[in-house]
């Protein structure tokens, strides 16, 4: 029996995070922006009726937010992500075999393939998903994850679910999607295929699979096989991370390199807790801060340092941080934004010194995250953070984290 | 130099065989040999895991009864993905114990009953409330002779935001 692949994508899953705990939001038109309240990147159906743009910069789109009554909300990124853990606690309650693909979807495989059988589990899924967390998702099921994700975008567009499993079902759903809405076809790829004639789904399904090979290598061919019912895309484990990275735009320039290394260190800081969290060492660190790319005269410094041994200890990075940035920063200058990158990332075993092994977490590393993570962010932090950070992230329309603190929790 | 007998010193040092230290011959019945044997190996001498480091000290009488600690979080929370918890404010369920500051456990996944103590959406805002039914018809009643009973009309699952299991007052 050919296993089946769900795909379980919850619908404008930020605005629905927070309609979960705010009913109010219910059928109105909502917003939530980015970092720093930049961009436009979630917005519920309304608003997109509204002619609201994903990723619009919000100083563009204020005067419609304005006019129709839009709620605009601040990213909280806390809550959506303890929200997509409950949701994806439940998925888990119906395969063994998943793949958690983003924040907001996931990937089942099950042993199914009659109609009846995943009609059914998938309104299970999606009842159950609603009533526990009050999340709505949309649920696409097909022979591949390709068409899975096909199938899903159809859901989308109706009753929020939909199967692909009769040739016929398939060939319908293909012919009316556009190239480019088709699972990793980007933009320049749909140019090309368009140049070719390829204009459909269907078009690409039925393309020689040897010419697209051509065109796009052997991933290409792969594409026009999994949009044949040919699965070549197995569910996959977790890619370990190749680079963890902190970036901010300060909420208003930064003009002293005092301010500077002090922002530094805090983004490191939040790297190194994060490369901890993941049991990684790094062996590089990069950072980088600049003036508007609008300026005259813009000013781009960056800074890639190898380490002498591998680490994950913050003291070591703050310290290689500190003693190279005085080099590069310019005064008078109005620095706009600034970030740490931690690369050539790797798990303790494969971590060797010239003059033997270290303990890969320094046991004071250990009980400064354990304290935070206990008594909340924060509780404990080093010195050279001290005073006040004026270049923090504006979040002027955050809700509360209703879900990960208690003095913020859900009041009746 | 004495020719033969016992040479002081040979041998490997007492204390080093499998059983970790010194042994000695004696004789047992022949049709006893294979009993004791298996007495010597299975329950009768177990080889201590780390025979030279003897922790000092008594060890606790209660070391072997601990399964696990009690855990108040598993108690209350049944269905983690499920769970939130809410903070009263106001005085509209003061007869059934529930008072402003206290948290309340509430669990989505339950389907509620009559009776139950419910989190209901109104007019768009959360609200606290018993969930009841008389003759065919469900009401939300506020435990305060002081508010009005509410009729509920329309759909009772997108109504109820989820089932109030417990009740937690920190006292100081």
């Amino acid at each position: 029996m050919t296993p089946f692949y769900i795909l379980v994508d919850c619908n404008n899953f930020y605005v629905s995070c927070e309609r979960a705990f705010n009913p109010f939001y219910q059928g109105k038109p909502v917003v939530v922006l980015s970092n720093n309240d930049g961009c436009i990147i979630a917005r519920s159906q309304e608003a997109k009726n509204l002619g609201l743009i994903m990723g619009e910069p919000y100083f563009k789109a204020s005067k419609t937010c304005l006019e129709n009554n839009v709620h605009v909300l601040s990213s909280n990124y806390e809550l959506y992500g303890d929200m997509s853990e409950r949701v994806m606690i439940i998925l888990k309650q119906f395969s063994f075999e998943y793949e958690l693909y983003s924040i907001d979807e996931a990937f089942l495989k099950v042993p199914l393939s009659s109609q009846e059988a995943l009609q059914q589990i998938a309104l299970i899924i999606q009842s159950r998903v609603l009533k526990w967390t009050g999340i709505p998702v949309s649920i696409g099921i097909g022979p591949t994850k390709t068409l899975a994700k096909v199938a899903n975008y159809w859901a989308k567009k109706g009753c929020g679910i939909s199967l692909l499993l009769t040739q016929k079902q398939i060939e319908h759903s293909l012919k009316n999607l556009p190239v480019e809405d088709v699972w990793g076809v980007g933009k320049k790829r749909a140019q090309k295929l368009k140049s070719c004639n390829i204009q459909t789904a269907l078009d690409l399904q039925r393309a020689p699979s040897k010419f697209i090979r051509k065109l796009f290598t052997v991933t290409g061919e792969q594409l026009v096989f999994e949009l044949n019912g040919l699965s070549c895309w197995d569910l996959s484990e977790k890619t370990p991370k190749q680079q963890i990275q902190f970036t901010r735009s300060f909420n208003r320039p930064i003009t002293t390199l005092n301010e500077m290394i002090k922002a530094l260190i805090d983004y490191t800081t939040r790297a190194a807790e994060k490369l901890r969290e993941e049991n990684l060492l790094t062996g590089c660190i990069s950072f980088y801060f600049r003036t508007s790319k609008w300026d005259k005269n813009p000013i781009y410094q960056e800074k890639v340092l190898l380490l002498e041994a591998a680490t994950n200890d913050t003291r070591t990075l703050i310290k290689v941080i500190t003693q190279k940035v005085p080099a590069l920063f310019q005064e008078n200058a109005l620095y706009k934004k600034a970030g740490i990158c931690l690369h050539d990332l790797k798990p303790p075993s494969t971590h060797k010194t010239l003059f033997g092994t270290q303990e890969y977490t320094p046991k004071l590393m250990c009980v400064l995250d354990q304290l935070n993570k206990t008594f909340g962010k924060n509780t404990v932090f080093f010195a050279s953070q001290l005073g006040s950070k004026p270049w923090l992230m504006a979040s002027s329309y955050r809700t509360p984290r209703y879900t990960t603190c208690w003095e913020e929790i859900l009041q009746i | 130099m004495t020719r033969g007998g016992k040479r002081q010193g040979a041998g490997s040092p007492k204390g080093q065989g499998k059983y970790g230290e010194p042994t000695k011959v004696i004789r047992i019945p022949t049709s006893l040999e294979h009993p004791v044997k298996a007495f010597i190996d299975t329950q009768g001498y177990q080889i201590p895991l780390f025979s030279n480091h003897v922790q000092a000290g008594f060890p606790s009488p209660a070391d072997d009864h601990i399964d696990q600690k009690l855990n108040v979080h598993a108690l209350l929370v049944k269905h983690p993905a499920a769970t939130f918890f809410v903070k009263v404010t106001g005085d509209s369920m003061i007869d059934a114990h529930i008072f402003e500051g206290d948290l309340l456990v509430v669990d989505r996944s339950l389907t509620p009953k009559p009776g139950n103590i419910v989190i209901a959406a109104l007019n768009g805002e959360l609200t606290v409330k018993r969930f009841i039914k008389k003759k065919e018809s469900f009401f939300l009643k506020p435990e305060n002779p002081t508010y009005d009973l509410i009729e509920l009309n329309g759909e009772i699952e997108s109504i109820i935001w989820g089932v109030v299991t417990s009740i937690i007052r920190q006292l100081i």
